[in-house]
């Protein structure tokens, strides 16, 4: 199973996978049990942090982010950056009118 | 790079670099992804705008209406058919071809279980009469539409909560059902529709145009999988060149991604 150059193979085990689906799925939990709590303004951030924390999992475990090279690593950082920072723009632009 | 390399046939990395170029298959698969990002971005953003600045009591209460099990139970199906997906790949990796397969073929089973949960859960708001769409499509195909109007004047007027206001029945021509008539006289003499303001038109317009664009793209998951399904029987996914597979599997990731959002957004509002 040589790749013979630099496409180093990382493979990620079973078991590992497994550990990331479980934390994903307490996390789906935690989300339902958090939106029963009234926090007024506060649900949907709260709501936004867990679904990004789980994002993150996904993103970084399951499509393999982690194990990338920093030159990819850096261009999907940069995405999801820029994303993060139009919509807070957009949001403080509509949150003080 | 041996010079025998051609007799593998299937490897794309021993036959030469001109036709491998594993980090650039990767790297425009994630363009793809981007372009994902920013086509369901723009609709949350749309979504959190409306509901911050100016209908944010009626989506709760229009979301209230969805329904937390079936979309908390398309959850759990989804993250385990992620599990499934990387499963497949790393099964692949390790040169297990049939257990890669069955790994895939769960993945697709995942994906078609979603979409007979959302067949039930759009049936069931189409008998409630909320329908996706253009209001004049609906009233040629269905001879009806509750979203017709939005009601905002006359919810104004009623004085009711929102929840009371939706529930007294009206006409196909908008009248309101008497006072004190019962249920089902009022459903009997026509009064079958329920009266909806704009907040609650746009939530559901969002509702459906953003679960059925994800629904789509669910089925087209299904199409990819069944082809990723074949190249593996067909040994043109291998142990030493999967880049397909991983590439389907980031496409899956994406939907699973997306629903992580679309959950807590829609169904959790209230």
């Amino acid at each position: 199973m040589s790749h013979g150059h630099d496409d180093e193979v990382h493979i990620v085990s079973y078991a590992s996978h497994t550990l990331v689906w479980l934390g994903l799925l307490m996390l789906s939990g935690l989300t339902v049990a958090a939106a029963g709590i009234n926090l007024g303004d506060l649900n949907l951030l709260v709501a936004m942090v867990i679904a990004t924390i789980k994002g993150s999992l996904v993103v970084a475990y399951f499509m393999h982010v982690k194990y990338e090279k920093p030159g990819l690593q850096s261009i999907i950082l940069i995405v999801i950056v820029f994303m993060f920072v139009v919509f807070c723009e957009a949001f403080v632009d509509f949150g003080t009118r | 790079m041996s010079e025998e390399a051609g007799v593998h046939e299937h490897n794309r990395f021993e036959v030469g670099l001109e036709h491998a170029d594993y980090n650039g298959d990767k790297f425009g698969m994630w363009l793809f992804v981007f372009t994902e990002l920013i086509l369901f971005g723009g609709m949350f953003f749309a979504f959190f705008v409306y509901s911050k600045t100016m209908y944010g009591a009626e989506f709760h209460e229009a979301g209230s209406h969805l329904n937390l099990f079936m979309g908390g139970g398309n959850t759990i199906v989804l993250l385990t058919s992620s599990l499934t997906m990387v499963f497949g790949i790393t099964a692949i990796q390790y040169g297990k071809k049939y257990l890669s397969m069955f790994w895939i073929i769960l993945t697709i089973l995942f994906a078609l279980t979603f979409m007979v949960v959302k067949y039930y859960e759009w049936g069931y708001k189409f008998k409630h009469h909320v329908f996706p769409a253009k209001i004049t499509m609906l009233e040629k195909s269905f001879g009806v539409s509750d979203l017709k109007t939005p009601y905002d004047k006359e919810f104004k007027e009623s004085g009711m909560s929102l929840k009371e206001f939706n529930a007294v029945p009206v006409n196909a021509a908008g009248e309101a059902a008497p006072e004190g008539m019962s249920a089902d006289d009022a459903h009997d003499k026509g009064y079958t529709h329920s009266r909806y303001t704009r907040g609650q038109i746009i939530f559901y317009g969002l509702y459906f145009a953003m679960t059925g664009l994800h629904g789509f793209h669910v089925l087209l998951g299904v199409v990819v999988l069944l082809w990723v399904l074949s190249l593996t029987y067909r040994n043109k996914i291998v142990s030493n060149d999967f880049i397909i597979m991983e590439n389907v599997g980031l496409y899956w990731h994406v939907v699973d991604l997306i629903w992580i959002y679309l959950f807590p957004v829609f169904y959790l509002v209230s």
